[in-house]
């Protein structure tokens, strides 16, 4: 210790201060009016609201799980997206409505006409696309034997 | 006789009396600092009361890894300066006044007292610092804790102080002279 340190020591010693009675009444006084500034004790609960709280939540879990999986619709299967197709053509069909004016017999007769022209149209049509028709029997019976 | 912590221990559980003993051997001590701190010795038995209470009321944040004197003169400091900034008067203040409470409780007024010397040049942490080092015989780690600062701020100005006290006084050779906070241990603290 130097003599700077002694000197602060005993003229710190020189400070003469006493707690009076008084003060140390009032010090007592307000100790005593004093509450700890203590943390927020843990509130107690009844030992059957630790059961419902379980039994809440074991219920809330498996309303969960039913849900999940019973209440959602199965799943469709992927669809894989195909090229569009181009449109079918089909054929145009003209349609007339018969009109009967003579007796049944004379229509008869006159729809039967319409058919055989139709039928004759029609091979016609069948001959012009695929050939003379006597063509592939001829070709198929083998040569002519009077040749 | 019980121990420090013991007291604690009971103190914490809300005992009163095991309060009163803890802080009996501190109430002196904190008493004679806060009249060098305080305008007027009203205003330090207030800070003496304030720091009691505060002490009793959060004694569960107290951390045992520190000196319980530490801790006291912690709040002890917090509340001179909230005492002094409410009557907004800065330390410096203090020294020019003849009827003030250091200079009425000075026992022997045939020299000047360090102390008065001090509390006029230093500034309130070095003043401090140097109190808690010198009366209380704390250490610089403590000290520093006090202050909230850093030992190596502790110790620099601690250095300081002296320095400029020893000037005050004409005694520039006292400065620097077996200080453990001084020059050679500034070196080694970093």
């Amino acid at each position: 210790m130097d003599e700077l340190e002694r000197r602060l020591k005993d003229d710190a010693g020189r400070i003469e201060v006493r707690i009076s009675p008084e003060l140390d009444e009032r010090l007592r006084a307000s100790l005593d009016a004093a509450e700890p500034a203590s943390r927020p004790a843990p509130v107690s609960r009844p030992r059957w609201f630790w059961w419902a709280s379980s039994l809440t939540g074991a219920a809330g879990a498996l309303l969960l799980i039913a849900l999940v999986n019973f209440g959602s619709a199965p799943e469709a299967p992927p669809t894989v997206a195909s090229p569009p197709s181009p449109p079918l053509l089909r054929p145009v069909l003209d349609v007339r409505q018969a009109v009967m004016l003579g007796p049944l017999e004379s229509e008869l007769d006159n729809l039967k006409r319409d058919l055989a022209r139709a039928e004759a149209a029609l091979r016609e049509d069948v001959d012009q696309i695929f050939g003379e028709p006597g063509s592939d029997l001829e070709t198929d019976a083998g040569p002519d034997p009077g040749s | 006789m019980q121990t420090e912590s013991e007291l604690i221990g009971k103190a914490r559980a809300g005992s009163v009396p095991a309060f009163t003993a803890l802080v009996a051997r501190y109430r002196d001590g904190l008493l004679r600092f806060l009249v060098t701190r305080c305008a007027s010795f009203a205003d330090a038995e207030d800070a003496l009361q304030d720091t009691l209470i505060n002490a009793y009321r959060y004694l569960d944040s107290y951390n045992p890894a520190w000196r319980f004197s530490t801790w006291l003169y912690r709040i002890a400091i917090r509340n001179a300066q909230k005492m002094r900034s409410d009557h907004t008067v800065q330390l410096a203040d203090l020294a020019d006044d003849r009827s003030g409470p250091l200079e009425q409780c000075i026992a022997d007024q045939a020299g000047r007292n360090l102390w008065v010397t001090a509390r006029r040049e230093l500034s309130d942490e070095v003043f401090t610092a140097m109190w808690l080092r010198y009366v209380e015989d704390m250490s610089i780690r403590d000290i520093a804790q006090a202050l909230d600062r850093s030992s190596s701020w502790t110790k620099v100005n601690l250095l300081r102080g002296r320095r400029t006290l020893a000037s005050a006084i004409g005694e520039t050779a006292a400065a620097g002279r077996g200080e453990p906070g001084g020059v050679e241990e500034e070196r080694n603290c970093g």
